[in-house]
């Protein structure tokens, strides 16, 4: 599952007293557009990493960027409460921006294209859901608006049918949503659900005993994925509808990504991604990505150090009632320093992760 | 032997009275945990952790900061139990007393 050697690249893409919120790969992998903790989208080269070009339009804090492989549109949502879809245009080789007016009170917090990449659906702080698709006759974006939410939404994922649309809020839910739109949709279909309903009704709901951070289907859609702020992971399988709850023994998990049918990807507040993956129809986390470097060998103590010891294993019993003082856990050989806010599946397959800590690092299993 | 099962039978009701909104069910039940740990050697700590599962282990984790809570001569046994439940349970047992809504 994780082969010996899991390759990880490292790149500072700005300070860290900056950080990085979030990051999106263009068509092929050639460029990466990344906002860092600000209004500006940063368009770099891959592997140069040298700045193209900075797109100015958000009013406040970019909160995420999505930009899809074929039609090669940026979406990018803000705190202003605004959405733009940047188009690349290639006689004048500048990126045009459209404003789409998402009507929300709130900001917008996650962003995502429909695979098809004709609407694009925005998790925001108002509870709702707007998904929004191109009016030709008006020439520009309209949004429709999902609501059944009690609070912010915090993650967003399509299904592969570009119809259904889970979502993760921090009313403690994770749902699953029709986004089928008349006018931009062919015909409804429901995927592993019995029927198709109509835009905005709920297919399914779970709970969980803490904030949804992030969604995810598996490639084929049969599989839905969820991760919570009371350290759990959630997988469930449809139709069927099973679901199975993980309670992790580490930092809670906010950003997920599926490998393939059986393999999950998710990262958070301890800094590193973990790699869960299903046998036999269950699923069980399976290690981390990133590996301790191995200790140098320690030379064997010497009779002298014996006295030593015994007094320091009486101090700790004084101290703190065991044997032993345990080392505090020490995190400094983590590739991160912050937690992974945003977690991407490259155009090659590998795994990018960006942080507060202004890194991105790619991992390659 | 059966001290650790009369503690694991606290435990099993312990959902009922975190679902509920009495303070005092609350407390009395608390009270009744903490005389259940009181009377268990370390040894017994240590064969109690060993066996208990990770829903259990989450509800004692529960008790065991809710004791913490007050400063009293037992804490130094409830420091221990924390430590031995949060070295097989990890860092995302004491995650899930902070964020559970239901309290004990």
């Amino acid at each position: 599952l994780v082969r010996a050697g899991v390759m990880a690249a490292v790149q500072q893409l700005v300070e860290g007293t900056v950080g990085v919120s979030c990051h999106a790969w263009g068509p092929g992998g050639r460029e990466l557009a990344y906002a860092a903790n600000n209004n500006e989208v940063r368009i770099v080269e891959a592997g140069s990493w040298k700045e193209k070009v900075v797109l100015s339009e958000h009013d406040m804090t970019i909160a995420a960027i999505d930009w899809h492989p074929e039609s090669n549109f940026i979406v990018t949502c803000s705190h202003d409460r605004n959405a733009f879809v940047w188009n690349f245009d290639e006689e004048e080789k500048a990126w045009k921006p459209s404003l789409v007016i998402l009507r929300i009170e709130r900001a917008a917090l996650c962003v995502q294209w429909s695979p098809d990449g004709q609407k694009f659906a925005v998790g925001s702080s108002a509870k709702c859901v707007p998904v929004c698709y191109y009016e030709r006759d008006n020439n520009w974006w309209v949004s429709k608006m999902i609501k059944k939410h009690k609070s912010s939404v915090l993650s967003i994922a399509w299904h592969p049918n570009s119809q259904q649309l889970a979502s993760g809020a921090s009313d403690f839910r994770a749902r699953v949503f029709s986004a089928f739109v008349a006018n931009v949709d062919e015909a409804p279909v429901a995927g592993d659900f019995p029927s198709p309903i109509a835009f905005g009704e709920t297919y399914a709901e779970f709970a969980s005993n803490g904030w949804v951070h992030g969604v995810a289907f598996s490639p084929s859609g049969s599989s839905l994925a969820f991760v919570a702020h009371d350290s759990s992971a959630h997988f469930v399988t449809f139709p069927d509808g099973v679901e199975q709850v993980i309670k992790l023994n580490f930092l809670p998990l906010v950003q997920l990504v599926f490998l393939d049918e059986n393999r999950c990807v998710a990262a958070g507040h301890d800094m590193n991604p973990a790699l869960f993956a299903r046998a036999d129809a269950a699923w069980a986390f399976a290690d981390f990505l990133d590996k301790k470097p191995a200790a140098p060998a320690k030379t064997a103590p010497d009779a002298s150090s014996d006295v030593r010891s015994r007094m320091a294993m009486w101090q700790n019993k004084d101290r703190t009632g065991q044997a032993t003082a345990k080392a505090p856990d020490n995190t400094d050989w983590l590739k991160h320093q912050g937690p992974i806010t945003c977690l991407k599946l490259t155009p090659d397959r590998a795994l990018s992760t960006t942080s507060p800590d202004g890194k991105l690092v790619l991992w390659r299993l | 032997r059966g001290r650790m099962a009369d503690l694991m039978r606290l435990l099993d009701d312990a959902p009922q009275v975190m679902n509920s909104k009495d303070a005092e069910a609350k407390s009395a039940h608390a009270r009744k945990v903490f005389t259940a740990l009181d009377r268990l050697s370390e040894k017994q700590m240590g064969e109690l952790v060993d066996s208990i599962e990770q829903d259990r282990g989450d509800i004692l984790l529960k008790y065991v900061y809710r004791g913490l809570e007050v400063s009293s001569e037992n804490n130094a046994a409830l420091f221990k139990w924390q430590a031995k439940l949060t070295d097989k349970f990890g860092v995302g047992s004491i995650v899930r007393v902070l964020t559970d809504r239901k309290t004990v």
